[in-house]
């Protein structure tokens, strides 16, 4: 013991100094044995091989993949040993080796969305009908993206594509292909969001099976449309975009109409339009003609119902000017009946008595002056002879 | 090209196809006054060649960004 000795601390310190010298970062593949989440944050599991085992650490925001036991998986990690002697990786990524560990991670992640309901159908929305202006997230490399592009410019003209170019698989796209669906979001003036990539193993497209990418585009305001692989590959993204491209030329197909089929709409519509002004013009022609002689029979109406009017009219006028006539002459000759003169003339003679007409003998006395109106002219009698007079009034 | 462009930009093909749709509506409905009629007539001929020279004339443009990670 004639060396100095030196703390565990320290001892823990040069020790993980010295790993971290010699292995950096390694790769490991193994089966996942003992997984366990502690408090909703921190992962514990043991990868192992037919011989061996190594504990593993990682937090829940680093891991990006279902994981549970048996799962064939590579991690990139750092050796490294802890505070209390144990030995352990610290994970830093985790990725699915060979095709059962990406088909059991794709099926927990697939049923966990469903019953989140990121796959409802009741939420997709459709594309617009004539798109202006879209953003298409791929791969240039990809023939996905020629075929893509060579689809559209067949079918459409005037579209505007903004290309956000992104790894397309790899531990890298996830995060390229979530932040260009973002960055997309963010800008808003996009018609349609297309994702697109071509065929390849499970392992792959695994990109498009990933909680990041699957979150992005479930969460996107601009309307997505994914096509991923062959027809047979059925990605999870796919499953939360507005609509599925069986292939990428298929979703060229779903986003742009056929210009030809315009055209030959365009040109119909308007042989339409023009058989309906034919239309129109005819029946407006019927109608002013039938207006036309409509009025001409109420005129010759009017006609007819005026001559008769005129004639009712004028013998109602006859008749009543011929009625007031007699009526005058009946009153004329009342009256004239009633004219005193006109009794006088027949011989009658009004006697007054100092003025007043009298009608009785008795109204007479002795010595009275009489006034006798005759037809024409008038007698005074005074009473110098008395009682001849008055025997001659009284015969009167 | 620089004048195609200009018109492009101008241009939508929603719109447009949306209003030749609703005078070819309008047109093949029943009541009709002759003379709007053929105002729409024309304007529905104008929209249809435009959009005609649009689809014949108009390119696919496309721009690149490269992502950020």
């Amino acid at each position: 013991m004639g060396n100095e000795a030196i703390t565990v601390s320290e001892f823990n310190s040069l020790l993980n100094q010295t790993l971290s010298f010699a292995y950096p970062e390694v790769i490991v593949e193994g089966e996942v044995s003992s997984f366990k989440v502690n408090q909703g944050k921190w992962v514990f599991f043991d990868l192992k091989d037919e011989d061996s085992l190594v504990g593993c650490f990682i937090t829940i925001y680093q891991l990006k993949t279902e994981l549970e036991d048996g799962m064939l998986i590579r991690v990139k990690a750092t050796p490294q040993l802890t505070k209390w002697g144990k030995f352990s990786l610290t994970v830093k990524e985790v990725e699915l080796a060979g095709e059962g560990s990406v088909k059991r991670a794709f099926e927990m992640l697939k049923a966990k969305f469903e019953k989140e309901g990121l796959f409802e159908q009741d939420r997709k929305r459709q594309l617009p009908q004539y798109p202006q202006k879209i953003a298409l997230i791929t791969s240039n490399q990809a023939a996905a993206y020629n075929d893509f592009l060579a689809i559209i410019n067949d079918r459409w003209a005037g579209l505007e594509i903004e290309h956000i170019q992104v790894q397309v698989q790899g531990p890298s796209a996830p995060l390229q292909i979530a932040e260009a669906v973002e960055y997309i979001n963010e800008l808003k003036d996009y018609d349609a969001l297309v994702i697109i990539r071509g065929g390849g193993s499970a392992e792959d497209l695994q990109a498009f099976n990933t909680e990041e990418v699957v979150r992005a585009v479930y969460g996107s305001r601009v309307p997505t449309l994914v096509a991923i692989g062959h027809e047979d590959d059925v990605s999870l993204a796919e499953l939360a975009a507005d609509i599925r491209g069986a292939t990428p030329t298929d979703a060229a197909r779903r986003l742009v109409p056929d210009k030809l089929e315009l055209l030959s709409k365009i040109k119909s519509d308007q042989l339409r339009n023009y058989s309906a002004v034919e239309g129109i013009m005819l029946k407006t022609r019927q109608h002013l003609s039938g207006f036309y002689h409509s009025l001409e029979v109420r005129i010759n109406n009017l006609r007819f119902d005026s001559a008769e009017l005129y004639a009712r009219t004028t013998g109602a006028i006859q008749r009543a000017l011929e009625q007031y006539s007699s009526q005058i002459n009946l009153q004329k000759k009342l009256l004239y009946g009633l004219d005193p003169s006109a009794i006088l003339s027949r011989g009658y003679s009004i006697v007054r008595l100092n003025g007043a007409v009298i009608k009785s003998a008795e109204e007479y006395k002795s010595g009275d002056e009489l006034m006798i109106q005759l037809h024409q002219g008038q007698i005074t009698i005074k009473d110098s002879k008395n009682e001849e007079k008055q025997q001659s009034r009284i015969e009167f | 090209m620089k004048k195609n462009s200009k018109a492009e930009s101008n241009f939508k093909y929603s719109e447009a196809i949306k209003e030749l749709q609703e005078i070819t509506e309008y047109l093949e409905s029943a009541d009709v006054d002759l003379d709007e009629a053929i105002e729409k007539f024309d304007r529905g001929s104008k929209l249809a060649a435009e959009i005609e020279e649009h689809l014949k004339i108009a390119e696919n443009k496309i721009k690149t960004i490269k992502s950020n990670s």
